[in-house]
């Protein structure tokens, strides 16, 4: 009789307690994994005149075809993260919440390419994804155990249920025309309507990626590690990033910054306009990365030609 | 969302000049040192 009791009372605790939802350290994770996109430069393609594989800078290929059919791969894919009291994120095996805690839900559709990275002794380390996408990004505060995170649109319900509170934003990454501006939702609380209008727009800007007038310029947007802790590695082997500064930097430092300390806003902006016309990225920190990067350094002696020798 | 570039192999008599020229345009910095003596520089760029 007393083990019968014994047995009822486990059966009844265990019942109550939800199964765990694993979840795996972000160096550990062996999984797609998004990223704050990075600018990446150039492109391996194949040469037919040379017979060989060469470096080209996407920036450089004017028609925007071709630019698309560097990137033939497309998917849509949903990735979710738990931060714990630590700030130490790890990724969740299931899309059903464990416990209670702070998520970032990910959902992601890409046009790309994949690039594989291998190490100095020639290991596979992994690869990452170059291209252009939509991101709408959720970061709740669950207030119940197991919920279902494993959608946008699943989130939604949750919400309007009271179960989680949070924001989302929407990402447009490397796809800009005028159309495209004016389609970017201006979206902050979460709840169903927001979700469905966001999830609308972005069918739209969907539609917008295949038309002539809109630029396409592809980026670092996700990781996939082969092993642990090689993320970094992977994410670097996509930048020019090795130092150099030669006496064009010096000129071109000394055009942006006459005083060295303060910025030239007309110069500026005219290297700015150099640089897109000549298939540089201008956002923020490129002109920093074309004074100081190795890779630019024929790039600095044509602008010193085109502007400081004028 | 933020954009993320690395520099290595900085020169330690050129990290503040790069990490101003970041800066300048809106970045935040991160300087980590190499094991050769160079240093990283990490910026964190806005969209």
């Amino acid at each position: 009789m007393n083990t019968l009791i014994i047995f009822s009372l486990l059966l009844t605790t265990f019942s109550c307690v939800s199964p765990p939802v694993s979840t795996v350290a972000t160096n550990d994770y062996l999984s797609y994994q998004p990223i704050d996109p990075q600018p990446v430069s150039k492109v391996m393609v194949f040469d037919d005149a040379a017979n060989a594989m060469t470096e080209v800078y996407w920036r450089s290929i004017d028609d925007e075809d071709q630019v698309r059919s560097y990137l033939p791969l497309q998917s849509a894919i949903v990735s979710v993260s738990k931060t714990d009291q630590d700030g130490q994120v790890a990724y969740a095996t299931a899309s059903l919440s464990g416990s209670k805690g702070t998520y970032d839900v990910i959902m992601d559709y890409m046009k790309y390419r994949v690039e594989d990275v291998y190490g100095s002794s020639g290991e596979f380390l992994g690869n990452g994804r170059i291209g252009v996408g939509l991101r709408i990004k959720a970061n709740v505060v669950t207030t119940k155990k197991n919920l279902n995170l494993g959608s946008i649109a699943s989130i939604g319900a949750e919400a309007n249920q009271n179960n989680i509170t949070g924001g989302i934003s929407v990402d447009i990454i490397g796809i800009d025309s005028k159309d495209v501006t004016n389609l970017v939702p201006l979206t902050s609380e979460i709840d169903q309507t927001s979700i469905q209008s966001a999830l609308q727009a972005l069918a739209a800007i969907k539609t917008k990626l295949w038309e002539d007038d809109t630029d396409i310029t592809p980026h670092l947007i996700a990781i996939r590690q082969a092993k642990p802790n090689t993320s970094d590695q992977i994410r670097e082997m996509f930048v020019d990033n090795t130092f150099e500064f030669d006496s064009y930097s010096e000129s071109i430092l000394s055009f942006w910054k006459p005083d060295g300390q303060s910025i030239d806003s007309s110069n500026e902006q005219e290297i700015i306009n150099w640089m897109s016309q000549n298939g540089l990225n201008t956002e923020a920190g490129a002109i920093t990365m074309f004074i100081n990067g190795e890779g630019f350094q024929s790039l600095r002696k044509k602008f010193s030609e085109d502007i400081l020798n004028q | 969302m933020s954009v993320e570039r690395i520099l290595r192999d900085v020169p330690e008599i050129q990290v503040e000049q790069v990490k101003s020229g970041f800066e300048s345009e809106g970045c935040s910095v991160e300087v980590i040192p190499q094991t050769d003596g160079k240093f990283t520089i990490k910026a964190s760029c806005p969209d």
